[in-house]
């Protein structure tokens, strides 16, 4: 009965990539990371490997999305008019 | 950065329950690193989260003044950390085994001090842990600091 919950990450997982590629927003594209992450580390955890889960969920999940955002933040974005 | 909101209810809970959560739990998987998953990466990486939550809360204004760890003891400890692993290294040498092949190490008696019965190749792989922690966290928290720095104050 754990095979469909694995359909459902993977889905998740190819659609929130999808989302982090295509949105127009910055800031948006690294939440969907975030959520990227979160669901890798989700499946491999269902797959047994729980030591690179951890890390995943604590870097990919966590600091990036930090260190991302406060990349964005120091951009300067200028307007024409 | 922008002027953090004071006294909001996700301040609250993150400063008083996740901050000492995520410490906790960083320094249980940094002991229980070579017997169950996890290790000295993961624990720096969720104690450098906690160290950056902290940060972003912005709990430190509270202390006039002081910006919580300054960067050069930051850079002290993340040299520490790979000075651990190398000279944890050539200690082995030094014992005449191979680099990192921390079997050689003579520990026992920290067996005896803490009342454990480790092997020493569990012992050399928790103070490689240990350096591998102290690195990771330290430098995670750089990165943010340097990317978080006013670009006009420079």
């Amino acid at each position: 009965m754990i095979w469909w919950i694995e359909l459902l990450l993977f889905g998740l997982l190819i659609t929130s990539a999808i989302v982090a590629l295509q949105v127009k927003d910055m800031i948006a594209a690294v939440a969907s990371l975030s959520v990227y992450s979160f669901l890798a580390a989700s499946l491999l955890a269902l797959m047994g490997a729980v030591d690179v889960a951890l890390t995943e969920a604590a870097l990919g999940a966590g600091v990036t999305g930090v260190l991302l955002t406060a990349a964005i933040s120091m951009l300067r974005r200028r307007s024409v008019d | 950065m922008n002027q953090p909101y004071e006294s909001t209810i996700l301040k609250f809970i993150a400063k008083n329950f996740l901050v000492p959560l995520m410490v906790v739990f960083a320094i249980y998987v940094l002991i229980h690193g070579e017997s169950s998953p996890g290790g000295g990466f993961q624990a720096g990486a969720i104690f450098a989260s906690a160290i950056i939550l902290v940060r972003l809360i912005g709990a430190n204004t509270q202390t006039q003044g002081s910006k919580g760890l300054p960067m050069p003891l930051l850079i002290i400890a993340a040299s520490t950390g790979l000075g651990i692993y190398v000279v944890t290294g050539i200690l082995a040498q030094l014992f005449g085994a191979n680099y990192l092949d921390y079997a050689a190490i003579p520990l026992q008696w920290f067996n005896e001090f803490a009342g454990e019965n480790r092997t020493n190749r569990a012992m050399g792989m928790w103070i490689i842990e240990l350096g591998v922690f102290l690195g990771v966290a330290s430098v995670l928290v750089i990165i943010f600091d340097l990317l978080s720095k006013d670009p006009e104050n420079d």
